[in-house]
């Protein structure tokens, strides 16, 4: 008994990691959002762009922003997608994709 | 040279945008950069990429470099699972295209499009770098 549910629960645990990386990079499961978690959605998103709009505007504080602790970009402070101290004149905007 | 020159001395911001145009693989790495994101990871996940770790397109060298970086590799995956920052990626995207990118990389400096060049780059910020001076 306590075997099968060991069983069971490693096979939904590998299910669960192949459905995120699975075959070459395809997307998960289907998505199932409401229109709440849309909104939520939106709302994030606009937050995400608006952190890299003008210098007068500083990033949230958070998990996604902060300062750089270590590697090329150490000492830098960072807004999720943004690098670079706040109050810098000039933006840069690179729009790229990873190969 | 972009961020030793400009962004560290203060002169200018560095913002990436994704652009996937090079297939699912390209969508996939964006979103896993964007779900590394909510936790604080973004540039590290971009770094890698950038450098052409290919161990990211698989289930292990996922785990070791999110939990390398700190991150909780449960949220991380759960973020994944519900393919939470596709809307994120698509609308980037769909930004750069309502901005007349094509390609990539596709660079702006204060808006203006410039050449994927240091030389370019460097010359344009520097240009609006003065304007905002005077």
């Amino acid at each position: 008994m306590r075997l099968t549910l060991v069983l069971a629960t490693l096979l939904a645990a590998i299910g669960l990691l192949f459905s995120a990386c699975g075959s070459g990079g395809e997307p998960a499961d289907e998505d199932v959002s409401t229109g709440t978690v849309r909104s939520e959605r939106a709302d994030r998103e606009a937050s995400i762009m608006q952190q890299e709009q003008g210098a007068d505007q500083p990033a949230e504080a958070g998990a996604d922003s902060g300062v750089i602790a270590f590697g090329h970009r150490e000492g830098l402070p960072f807004a999720r997608n943004v690098v670079g101290d706040p109050d810098a004149p000039v933006l840069i905007v690179e729009y790229s994709d990873f190969q | 040279m972009i961020l030793e020159q400009l962004v560290e001395p203060g002169i200018a911001r560095f913002v990436f945008r994704h652009f996937p145009v090079r297939g699912e693989a390209a969508d996939f790495a964006a979103q896993v950069v964007e779900c590394a994101a909510e936790q604080g990871g973004f540039w590290p996940l971009h770094d890698r990429f950038m450098a052409g770790d290919e161990t990211l397109f698989t289930e292990a060298g996922l785990r070791r470099q999110i939990t390398f970086e700190g991150l909780s590799y449960p949220e991380f995956v759960t973020c994944m699972n519900e393919r939470r920052m596709a809307p994120l990626v698509d609308a980037s995207k769909a930004e750069g295209e309502a901005r007349g990118v094509a390609g990539t990389p596709s660079v702006f400096v204060n808006d203006r499009r410039v050449d994927p060049t240091f030389e370019a780059i460097d010359e344009a910020v520097k240009e609006a770098a003065g304007q905002t001076a005077q």
